[in-house]
């Protein structure tokens, strides 16, 4: 994967999980102050971004797919990827559920999700069985496709808001907002994202990803803010920000809504998103059991995947319950943890090639 | 793996269609059996809300541009307004599609009650565009929907967009269910609602050869219930909108009354969308200008508007800038052809004078009701939050003290 395609995955990856339900859920949390804590977000990931960066730097994928020498290490690595298994499934299962959301239940009114889930379960199996070079060709032939309309939906939508409400600034509880950070971290792994893309590829360059990274978070806080505004107390009923930004917009026309295409083109994102972390966690299970054949383990991975969707999120409340309840502690976890684990990896590493150069072992070889 | 692939291929292609054929031979079969819901009336009838759909009818011969297309009312009554909007369906035999409905009218009797919680179902679905245009009716919000089957206009336009231009030149409001809620919901709690009223031409037409009455071009699915609309047999009567003279005023979603005429006018006035008025400027120096009224249009305007404190007293700047009018009447005893400098300059203290007062009374008006007619209080919150909260324990106690300074700025008058 070439730098290029690194920023630009990173770019919709990040675009993609925060502009469905999200901006809904937190308005019904924090109010019109909801915005900060994307805001708060950013500079955590930030943080992560830089330490994800040393790992890299120390760390290849090779290195932690392939089984550790030591047993304590072999042991230490299997919790890794099993722990990294899931929480990349849930992140692509959380992405699905958004897809679902708008397809279903906003955009066709009669959708028989469990029969045509199977459709979308293809296209995605498809993109994370082709290879995460694939996946990272297909973002850059849809970037300015899908960069685009979401640029011209938050145009449309900024002439109906009223940006004024993020006022009054003395009215912000800044607590109740720290309160809230571990709930919706699910929706906010982008430091993992940039670790699991930055393990695939090369020459990426820290200060263009913080800069592209903050410029995509600075501009998803713009479109969150033109969302409350646009609906006030309403924003926390809606069912998803990017079906409903440019639906002001357009009435003058009185042809119904033809910003739907651009929506359907910035859905892309999602999709594509989706199969990104699908094809990790199918990454990851393989290299947990090497002996089963890594084909069925994708099938198994993906018929997890349909049944959490079809069978066990019935509804919205099971879906919140398991996102933004307490399984977001899991997310938490793997988010701070599984970076920590890698640096000690890395100094584990570092130690151990610096053993093998010493002046000693170049004699003794 | 891959040559596992490649050797299945067709195998994938035809699942895949498989699973998409059924919906598409269904497709077809599902939009005939769709009703294009456009308009919806709701009134209050025995306790029960009795709403009224406004259905588009679709024939082969149905022409995009509307004009052919003709419309059938079916109205049915429930104790909720969901299960009144699912009854439609039974009733046409068909499913209701809601997501071209582009106004709801509401009648009298619903007014009594928190409209936020009547219109609640339309803000939470889905498939409804909150975007939709709420107006009031005088009585019955059935008789209104029905007149608009005469309407001179195409089906296509609807009253949504008649009422987009409407506002632009200051005759009436284009108020969306979704503002009205919004509108509502915030701390100034006011909103602000168009009056529909559409009154008969008597006139006989030579240009409508079906006349009133539609119940033959019904057929099957007039004897399913549906229920023609407007006045049955006897010629052609158009309908034609009364001009806007009155707006409804709600405050926490209940009606609290009406603004009417120069209220109006000055709420037009100090309303961003309305950039076209007319004015009638009056009360001249006779020594300088001897005229009894001047006629203003308003061609392009804006509006500001800042809140501040004087002395703990809450005092609203509204601000009227007129950037473009010209003077296309003057009524006086002697022709004036061209007015002179110092003319002009009392023409725009007239016209200046005229819109100062048209506001002041529509603001006195709104105190009247209780009702924060430009978002004072909400402005308030907003850029003196420490101070408003201090001083004022809540938004009525806020609007009996607040003061009104209206400013108008002319830049251009032609004449």
């Amino acid at each position: 994967m070439s730098a290029r395609q690194f920023y630009i995955m990173l770019v919709i990856g990040v675009f993609s999980m925060k502009m469905q339900k999200l901006p809904s859920l937190v308005y019904g949390e924090l109010g019109k102050d909801g915005y900060l804590l994307f805001l708060f977000y950013m500079l955590i990931n930030l943080l992560f971004i830089v330490l994800v960066f040393y790992i890299l730097k120390k760390v290849k994928l090779t290195q932690i797919l392939s089984p550790a020498k030591s047993v304590t290490l072999c042991g230490f690595r299997k919790i890794i990827m099993i722990v990294a298994a899931v929480y990349f499934l849930t992140q692509a299962l959380l992405l699905y559920e958004h897809i679902q959301g708008l397809f279903a239940n906003t955009l066709f009114d009669n959708l028989s999700w469990a029969l045509f889930s199977l459709l979308l379960l293809f296209a995605v199996f498809f993109l994370a069985y082709r290879g995460i070079e694939n996946i990272a060709l297909n973002y850059e032939i849809y970037f300015w496709v899908i960069l685009g309309s979401a640029v011209i939906i938050s145009i449309l939508g900024a002439g109906y808001t009223d940006f004024s409400v993020v006022l009054p600034f003395e009215s912000i509880e800044f607590g109740k907002i720290l309160k809230a950070l571990p709930n919706f971290s699910f929706w906010f792994g982008d430091a993992i994202l940039v670790l699991i893309l930055g393990l695939k590829s090369k020459e990426i360059k820290l200060s263009k990803t913080i800069l592209f990274y903050v410029l995509t978070m600075c501009f998803v806080s713009f479109v969150v803010i033109e969302f409350f505004g646009m609906y006030g107390d309403y924003s926390a009923a809606q069912s998803g920000l990017i079906s409903v930004l440019s639906s002001q917009a357009l009435l003058g026309l009185n042809v119904g809504r033809i910003d739907w295409f651009l929506i359907l083109f910035a859905e892309i994102g999602a999709v594509l998103t989706c199969s990104v972390y699908l094809y990790y966690s199918c990454l990851c299970a393989e290299s947990m059991f090497p002996k089963i054949k890594p084909f069925s383990i994708k099938i198994l991975i993906i018929l997890l995947l349909y049944i959490f969707d079809v069978f066990y999120f019935v509804d919205m409340a099971a879906k919140l319950n398991f996102f933004a309840g307490d399984m977001s502690w899991f997310s938490v976890a793997v988010q701070v943890v599984l970076p920590i684990i890698l640096l000690i990896v890395a100094g584990s590493i570092n130690r151990q090639n610096k053993g093998i150069n010493t002046p000693e072992r170049r004699r003794l070889k | 793996m891959k040559d596992f692939f490649k050797k299945r291929i067709g195998l994938i292609i035809l699942l895949v269609a498989i699973f998409a054929f059924p919906s598409s031979l269904s497709t077809q079969a599902r939009l005939n059996m769709r009703a294009i819901v456009t308009g919806l009336a709701i009134d209050k009838v025995d306790d029960k809300y009795e709403v009224t759909a406004q259905i588009v009818k679709t024939s082969p011969s149905t022409e995009s541009g509307g004009e052919k297309a003709t419309v059938n009312f079916v109205s049915d009554n429930d104790e909720t307004v969901i299960g009144a909007i699912s009854k439609l369906s039974y009733k046409t035999g068909k499913t209701s599609a809601f997501s071209h409905t582009n106004f709801i009218i509401i009648g009298k009797d619903v007014l009594e009650e928190d409209l936020t919680q009547t219109l609640d179902y339309f803000m939470r679905d889905n498939i409804t565009n909150d975007s939709m245009l709420l107006l009031v009716a005088e009585e019955k919000a059935s008789n209104e929907i029905k007149k608009t089957k005469d309407v001179e206009l195409s089906i296509a336009i609807g009253l949504q967009k008649v009422f987009m231009y409407r506002e632009k030149e200051g005759d009436g409001v284009m108020n969306s269910v979704l503002e009205f809620m919004k509108d509502s919901k915030e701390s100034s709690g006011t909103s602000v609602v168009s009056l529909l009223a559409l009154e008969k031409n008597d006139e006989q037409s030579e240009d409508n050869p079906t006349g009133g009455g539609s119940s033959s071009s019904s057929g099957s699915s007039g004897e399913s219930g549906t229920e023609d609309g407007g006045e049955q047999g006897g010629g052609s009567k158009y309908q034609y909108f009364k001009a806007q003279t009155e707006l409804g005023c709600f405050v926490d979603g209940r009606y609290v009354g009406k603004l009417e005429k120069d209220e109006v006018l000055g709420y037009m006035l100090a309303n961003k969308k309305a950039t076209i008025d007319d004015v009638y400027a009056e009360d001249f120096d006779k020594s300088v200008f001897n005229a009894k009224r001047v006629g203003v249009k308003i061609k392009d305007k804006t509006n500001k508007l800042k809140i501040r404190y004087e002395n703990n007293i809450p005092c609203l700047d509204l601000v009227v800038k007129i950037k473009n009018s010209a003077i296309y009447e003057i009524q006086s005893e002697e022709f004036i052809d061209a007015p002179t400098d110092a003319e002009f300059s009392e023409i725009k203290n007239g016209l200046k004078k005229k819109i100062a007062e048209n506001v002041s009374k529509c603001f006195e008006k709104s105190k009247e009701l209780k009702a924060d007619i430009w978002g004072a209080y909400l402005l308030a919150q907003k850029h003196h939050y420490k101070q408003t909260n201090m001083y004022y324990k809540n938004r009525e106690d806020f609007l009996s003290n607040l003061k009104l300074n209206v400013i108008v700025e002319i830049d251009r008058l032609e004449y």
